[in-house]
């Protein structure tokens, strides 16, 4: 059903929809109701882009992944079957987008780039003096030192904060598989941040991060 | 020594049941190892917790939803301007300045003395919908988008670029925008000088700041002739305090 320009009904619907379910949306959408998709963007995109800006690690790729992942879920919408939520389903198929992105870039992401120019201290420093905003670069920055499958799984779990079931469901893994990768993911990320003071070989990496690439 | 790797992120979560907990509780005295792992992975959850949310930039999610809103018609072609840019709308909803188009803008200025400000709800949706025959299908409602954010000179030709890919490839009407009451981007628009005239149709109205001053942001199709397709988009930005031009983009289709 298209819903006509007459005023007021942008606003009216919008309000009908604030109460809809994704589902609802996905169902209306499937049916011929072809804003309820945008409806849909708006609620999610906030999330994706996020999810892609701490996959990738620059705004000009997040862009790109975000647009793929809705371009993506788009066309894929007939497929989405509502047993799990849309939100999880559409983490699924922003990380996909993701992967593929950074697989077909196969190069550093702008963080690391600027990296090589100015080699970040690596001494310890104490977090007395480490600000808020120095911190968040340095997580990202420390991010994308961690390997592709344990960074989403970071990303999901502890930046999205899906629970464990939902992430695996995303990644289409095993539950067990999921808390592992969590663990040695934020072990590896902790590394990558540097050591809070009795630590120095930061970049040589423990004996299970690092390998499944 | 086996270490329980596979609960030491439930141990960190805090999920872990209490008969497992107790087990990684007398690991973690006998094992360094352990303890440092659940250390570092303690400071990166405060770490990841403290990571900003970050805005979606401008122009990501229109195209896919144009695109969206594209495949279910009939004859996309014929879609009124506004529509393509209604995704946008919601951006406007906290404002909710929502107000409605249907007269020509030349004759804007003209009729705004009788428009005036009352009923602000009446005849809207009376003289768009029961649908003087010449204006049809475009009488549509255009809303002022209200952004918070900071507009730099890339999200500028973002917008431009965006309103050019989604431009139509048929003759538009004139019939665009008139905001009532009437309203100050538009007059403001007006008074900076831009030429509103049967080639320009208004497509998008912003208000956001610009470089940080306060501004009126207008996307406007450009057509070589009334009556012919949209070969430019001009994005004109003016001040709101005083309507002086702070910057103008445009961008071919």
């Amino acid at each position: 059903m298209a819903i006509g320009p007459k005023w007021p009904s942008s606003r009216w619907w919008a309000r009908v929809r604030e109460a809809e379910t994704d589902v609802d949306l996905v169902r209306r959408y499937l049916e011929g109701d072809v804003q309820a998709f945008g409806t849909l963007v708006e609620r999610h995109e906030r999330r994706v882009y996020n999810l892609a800006l701490r996959m990738t690690g620059r705004e000009e790729d997040a862009r790109d992944a975000t647009q793929e992942a809705f371009v993506s879920a788009l066309r894929k919408l007939k497929t989405f079957r509502g047993e799990a939520a849309f939100t999880t389903w559409m983490h699924r198929v922003t990380v996909n987008a993701c992967y593929d992105l950074l697989r077909k870039r196969q190069r550093a992401p702008l963080l690391r780039e600027r990296d090589e120019d100015t080699p970040p201290p690596r001494e310890p420093v104490s977090p007395d003096h480490a600000d808020d905003v120095d911190l968040s670069i340095d997580v990202r920055a420390a991010l994308l030192d961690v390997p592709m499958d344990f960074r989403a799984v970071l990303i999901l779990c502890d930046v999205q904060d899906l629970s464990y079931e939902d992430a695996a469901e995303a990644l289409g893994v095993p539950v067990g598989t999921v808390k592992s990768r969590l663990h040695r993911g934020r072990v590896a990320l902790a590394r990558a941040l540097g050591p809070p003071g009795d630590r120095e070989r930061s970049d040589t990496g423990g004996p299970s991060d690092g390998t499944v690439m | 020594m086996t270490h329980p790797e596979d609960l030491l992120a439930e141990y960190v979560d805090g999920t872990l049941a209490d008969d497992q907990r107790t087990v990684v509780d007398a690991h973690l005295v006998t094992c360094a190892r352990c303890r440092q792992e659940i250390e570092a992975a303690g400071r990166a959850v405060s770490a990841l917790a403290a990571l900003p949310e970050e805005p979606v930039p401008l122009g990501v999610t229109g195209p896919v939803v144009a695109e969206a809103e594209g495949a279910g018609r009939p004859a996309p072609g014929r879609r009124p301007a506004w529509e393509r840019f209604q995704w946008a709308g919601g951006l406007a909803a906290a404002a909710a300045l929502l107000l409605v188009a249907v007269v020509l803008l030349p004759q804007l200025t003209g009729r705004s003395d009788d428009e005036g400000t009352g009923g602000t709800a009446r005849a809207p949706t009376a003289e768009a919908g029961a649908g003087d025959a010449t204006l049809g299908a475009t009488a549509a409602p255009l809303q002022m988008e209200v952004l918070e954010r900071d507009l730099d000179d890339g999200d500028l030709s973002r917008l431009a670029k965006e309103a050019a890919e989604a431009a139509p490839a048929l003759p538009e009407r004139e019939a665009s925008a008139t905001l009532e009451p009437p309203d100050p981007a538009i007059s403001c628009i007006d008074e900076s000088g831009m030429t509103v005239g049967g080639r320009d149709v208004l497509v998008r109205a912003i208000q956001a700041p610009y470089l940080g001053t306060p501004a009126y942001v207008g996307v406007f199709h450009e057509s070589p002739r009334s009556g012919e397709p949209p070969d430019t988009i001009v994005v004109w930005v003016v001040s709101s305090a005083d309507c002086a031009i702070l910057t103008i983009v445009s961008q071919g289709i």
